[in-house]
């Protein structure tokens, strides 16, 4: 019996690792010394109210800028629908508090930026060619 | 003219970024933003904000421009010139808005210097940019566009941070101290106009202080603030010649108005559950503003409003809000007596027709006159104070962002 709770714990661990939520994988450039990010960093990462990560190195993201992956991820992760996250960011840029984010246009994009861009993270959806980024388990 | 000076600057300020391209490799990305906003607005029986009556008014127009850079990965900085023209006020004088070096020691403590935009409540910092909300404008009798000098932004310096509270959430802080000036065309140096025997020459605050905290608690998407503004200003004004008949003798016609322990406390609620967006907010302004020579007065006003909104799809978005404002929450001794209170119901659609494109129109139903100016509602012009007081105002606005 305990075998299999383990093997089921195991294989929830497996399946969690690296998901934001299902259909969505967040991703790290391989300078970004943790393997596991807590959603409540994650969330304030993608608010500018978080710029470093637990181990005090510096962390940059950017977002895509449409597609179902997107909308999905800012719903799950960032509490916030797209029309919001907008918004969000451009009370920030026209007070001054803040620099509108990093927008790629899709999976590929956004792991050429993070590939390409020291502390970045960001986000794919399940399935993306995952060459040369780490991915981040939410915890 | 002023337009063509407002359209030269920022012509100017886009030259000028884009002949820095050796800068911006030292400095890293510069950002450029900036939104330009035309509005309309009709309204029935008493004027409010322009000479709305009668044909209505395209008097409503607000730009800005701005530019930022993260010169490292501590050190950001930026600058936002802006301009409006609101009726009487702005008549589209170009204004620093914001201009400051923001050093983040940590998430939990940076310190902004220069000219920083204030808080109050938790819309004010972008009060001139509708396209961060559905409405035309801020729910008024919170965010009384007459008193916008006092809030726009402030000259010092400041402290800000974010603040992990575990379980409980976080806190977000922010606090300032400097000084502020009143602009000459702004909505308090009308206030002052507006009493027919006095006319506004300057103001400065000798100081100016806020801070203000936001519990973004584990309710997702629950956020709490509290913001207290505090000022003491002298303004300067000239009374009308034909009063110098009944001062003492030997009085200048020059005197200085001085505000003192002026306090302004906004209570906010905001809960964004899916897409809808709900707000609720409280404010108290207390303090006095007295002239040993022509008397003053107390404040002791109040003001909430609470809103709703609703994002349908991409591009339309439905909202409505009530709002009241007393002018003083014991007595009411104004004449007419509509001039010491407004109860302002709005409904409003926007409609994002890209995403740097915005259209709303809104209809307003209100029953009293407190945040209608004197100087555009006096005999000379076609509204006055006749009448119970109940009025209607239609507003739209078309705003294209970058």
């Amino acid at each position: 019996m305990r075998t299999i709770s383990l093997t089921c714990l195991v294989m929830l661990s497996v399946f969690f690792v690296g998901r934001a939520h299902a259909g969505e994988i967040v991703i790290a450039n391989e300078s970004v010394a943790v393997d596991a990010i807590d959603a409540e960093t994650l969330k304030n990462v993608f608010l500018g109210k978080a710029t470093k990560l637990d181990d005090g190195s510096k962390v940059v993201f950017a977002v895509q800028s449409s597609g179902a992956t997107s909308e999905a991820f800012l719903k799950d992760q960032v509490g916030k629908s797209p029309s919001q996250f907008l918004s969000y960011w451009r009370k920030l840029a026209f007070s001054g508090k803040g620099s509108m984010p990093e927008e790629v246009g899709d999976d590929v994009g956004m792991v050429a930026y993070v590939k390409s861009t020291p502390g970045a993270i960001g986000y794919v959806s399940d399935g993306a060619a995952l060459d040369g980024v780490k991915t981040l388990a939410v915890k | 003219m002023i337009f063509r000076r407002v359209c030269a600057a920022i012509l100017v300020a886009c030259t000028l970024c884009s002949t820095i391209p050796a800068s911006a490799e030292l400095l890293g990305d510069i950002q450029l933003h900036g939104f330009a906003s035309q509005g309309y607005l009709k309204s029935t029986t008493y004027n409010y904000l322009a000479d709305s009556t009668m044909d209505g008014s395209s008097e409503i127009q607000e730009y800005a421009f701005n530019l930022s850079t993260q010169v490292n990965d501590d050190l950001r900085v930026g600058m936002q010139v802006f301009a409006r023209d609101l009726g009487p006020l702005g008549n589209n004088e170009l204004e620093l808005d914001w201009a400051f070096g923001d050093y983040r020691w940590s998430d939990r403590l940076g310190f902004r210097i220069g000219r920083v935009k204030a808080p109050y409540g938790l819309y004010n910092e972008t009060r001139d940019f509708d396209a961060v909300r559905t409405f035309v404008n801020l729910p008024a009798p919170v965010y009384n566009s007459e008193l916008r000098d006092y809030f726009v932004g402030l000259n010092g310096l400041g402290i800000y941070g974010n603040v992990s509270a575990g379980a409980a959430g976080d806190f977000d802080y922010q606090a300032q101290y400097g000084n502020v000036q009143l602009d000459p065309d702004g909505g308090i140096a009308f206030f002052f106009n507006n009493s027919g025997v006095m006319t506004f020459q300057k103001g400065e605050s000798n100081h100016a202080a806020n801070a203000q905290f936001v519990w973004n608690t584990p309710v997702d998407g629950l956020r709490l603030g509290s913001t207290w503004n505090w000022f003491d200003f002298d303004s300067q004004v000239q009374l009308a010649f034909f009063l110098a008949g009944s001062l003492p003798p030997g009085t200048s016609l020059q005197q200085t108005y001085t505000t003192r322990n002026t306090r302004y406390f906004v209570q906010s609620a905001e809960y964004v559950v899916a897409d809808f967006v709900f707000a609720a907010e409280y404010q108290r302004w207390l303090g006095d503003v007295l002239n040993p020579i022509m008397g003053g007065f107390s404040a002791n006003s109040d003001a909430f409003y609470v809103s709703g909104s609703y994002r349908a799809n991409e591009w339309l978005e439905a909202g409505a809000y009530y709002g009241e404002a007393t002018s003083d929450v014991d007595e009411n001794t104004s004449n007419p007596e509509h001039r010491g209170y407004m109860k302002d119901l709005a409904l409003a659609l926007r409609f994002d027709v890209t995403p740097n494109m915005i259209f709303k129109v809104e209809q307003h139903f209100v029953d009293g006159t407190y945040h209608n100016m004197g100087s555009i509602n006096s005999e000379a012009t076609a509204a006055s104070w006749d009448g119970d007081g109940k009025w209607n105002y239609f507003a739209s606005r078309v705003t294209f962002v970058f």
